[in-house]
């Protein structure tokens, strides 16, 4: 493709904006990756996390090591990311999302169909298994069946449970200004479907395997609105 | 009409004041350097990265140190600000608050703290004395109790009121000295600081030292082998600091023991509070998974509660 002006500011904008994003979310939180499952792998693999705000995903972009945020899309609601130019640009051009649709009852395609897509493509995925923020006094809500049924698609996928810490209380939902408190991402060890294993035994073993990682108990008191 | 009389070293200038004492340090960091290396070459490792660890904390506090001697006093009450915005940030990281403490937190940060440091650029004693103990005591509370939410509300309350104490309030104090006006002492209050940081840290040093030699106990107390370290390398450390200072030789000595036994009391009630939220290191977002690692706390722990009590005894006795 021929380099004009215009195919320059079309990669430039997006690359920039993330940046500044990412660079906005180390400012005003701090925030450090913690590797408790080791290194993180190239291939793809479907990351798992905690969902309570909005900056849970620029968070974990902003903690991946270069090479891998590369290839790593955010799974997110079409209904929210296109409702509206802005949004959509951000969806499409800054955070590469992998929009699909939500709602049982008015959804028209499957909405793991584009996720096994991006993974067949070679990319890795993040998705927020609870299917949306969570703003109860609970740790974690229970998961939805949107993870096992990745899980069956592609058995050699790996899950990768990951925690967010701290953001909720950084931008509760409802609020304009954030508070610069530190935040941690904590990535754990990978897992995978075993081959005998039920849906709400496999949903509840991932589920686990994400509290596990929340750095401290008082988290339980903390976690609320 | 002062308790004490000033005692100043009028001979000097500042500039020879604030050389004396670094050059002091100095020796004491070649002579620890040395004996870091010798000890090493004779096979006794541990105790030899010890010393070195050491001697890198001192230099980098003799750098800290040689820049506050150098930078005025509006540069000292930034940076002093923006070590008390990081400590704030740390301990409301860990506390408990909800939704409803959202505005509450914000204007800790925003409103509160830049009050305080201000007050302090503007020397005005009698309102920054009281402005987080009476002013934002009363106010606070009001926030998230106007948008109604009382779950937990004393305790909300009171971490936040807890966390402003210890990491604007009292750090504050230690810019604070700068204003002091004590007569023939002129400008040179930046000593002041100089000595509350030395003492503090050497007698934490020292105690922890004599810590090491004891067998290990699973109490938050020190022994009395400990405070007496402490105490008496505070002493020592006051009366060697006496000429650069505007107290007389017994006076320094005196200060140097009521700051070793208030850093004490300082790390005492930090690590009971880091005992309670379950952590050991207070920058508790760090990469390492033990946090081991050490936030801004855990360094200025045994200078927070220092530096008031120095402060406020320092202006009884010397100014009018």
């Amino acid at each position: 493709m021929q380099t004009t002006p215009f195919t320059l500011s079309r990669q430039l904008v997006p690359r920039l904006a993330g940046s500044g994003l990412r660079g906005l979310a180390r400012v005003i939180t701090g925030v450090r990756p913690r590797f408790a499952g080791g290194r993180l792998l190239p291939e793809p693999s479907i990351y798992y996390a905690n969902h309570t705000s909005h900056g849970d995903f620029v968070l974990i972009w902003t903690v991946l090591p270069p090479s891998i945020r590369a290839v790593t899309r955010p799974v997110a609601g079409a209904d929210y990311w296109q409702n509206g130019r802005l949004r959509r640009y951000v969806a499409d051009n800054v955070l590469d999302a992998v929009l699909i649709e939500r709602g049982k009852l008015d959804r028209t395609s499957d909405p793991t169909a584009p996720v096994l897509a991006a993974l067949d493509a070679g990319a890795s995925v993040i998705i927020f298994p609870e299917g949306t923020r969570n703003t109860t006094d609970a740790p974690l809500l229970p998961f939805k069946a949107g993870l096992y049924r990745l899980a069956e698609a592609r058995p050699a996928v790996p899950l990768v449970p990951v925690w967010i810490e701290n953001v909720c209380r950084v931008m509760p939902k409802g609020e304009l200004l954030p508070l610069p408190l530190l935040c941690s991402v904590t990535f754990g060890p990978g897992l995978t479907l075993d081959q005998t294993e039920r849906r709400p035994l496999f949903l509840e073993r991932a589920r686990s395997a994400l509290l596990a990682l929340r750095p401290r108990e008082t988290a339980i008191d903390s976690g609320g609105q | 009409m002062t308790i004490i009389d000033p005692v100043v070293n009028a001979d000097w200038s500042y500039g020879a004041h604030l050389a004396g004492v670094m050059a002091a340090v100095c020796l004491g960091l070649v002579l620890a350097a040395t004996a870091s290396v010798l000890l090493h070459r004779r096979g006794r490792i541990g105790t030899a990265d010890r010393l070195e660890n050491y001697v890198w904390t001192w230099s980098g506090m003799l750098v800290l140190l040689m820049l506050a001697g150098l930078l005025g006093r509006t540069a000292i009450i930034c940076v002093v600000a923006a070590l008390s915005f990081q400590a704030l940030r740390e301990f409301f990281s860990l506390i408990h608050t909800r939704r409803a403490d959202h505005w509450a937190l914000l204007a800790a940060f925003f409103v509160v703290l830049p009050a305080q440091y201000l007050l302090i650029g503007f020397d005005w004693y009698g309102l920054f004395a009281i402005l987080l103990p009476v002013y934002v005591f009363l106010l606070m509370p009001v926030i998230p109790a106007l948008r109604g939410d009382t779950t937990r509300y004393m305790d909300r309350v009171a971490e936040v009121q807890w966390g402003l104490m210890i990491s604007v309030y009292c750090l504050s104090h230690v810019p604070a000295l700068l204003s002091l006006d004590i007569a023939g002492y002129g400008e040179r209050q930046t000593l002041l600081i100089v000595f509350l940081v030395i003492v503090g840290l050497g007698a934490d040093h020292v105690r922890t030292e004599v810590a090491r030699l004891q067998p290990p106990r699973p109490q938050l107390r020190p022994t009395s082998a400990e405070l007496a370290a402490a105490a008496g390398t505070g002493c020592l450390l006051g009366l060697l600091l006496a000429p650069v200072t505007p107290f007389p030789a017994a006076v320094a000595g005196g200060l140097g023991v009521v700051i070793a036994v208030m850093g004490l009391a300082g790390r005492l009630v930090l690590t009971a509070i880091k005992r309670d939220r379950g952590i050991s290191g207070w920058k508790q977002n760090d990469s390492s998974l033990d946090d081991e690692s050490s936030g801004l706390l855990d360094r200025l722990d045994k200078l927070i509660f220092a530096a008031p009590v120095f402060f406020h005894l320092t202006r009884f006795l010397l100014t009018v």
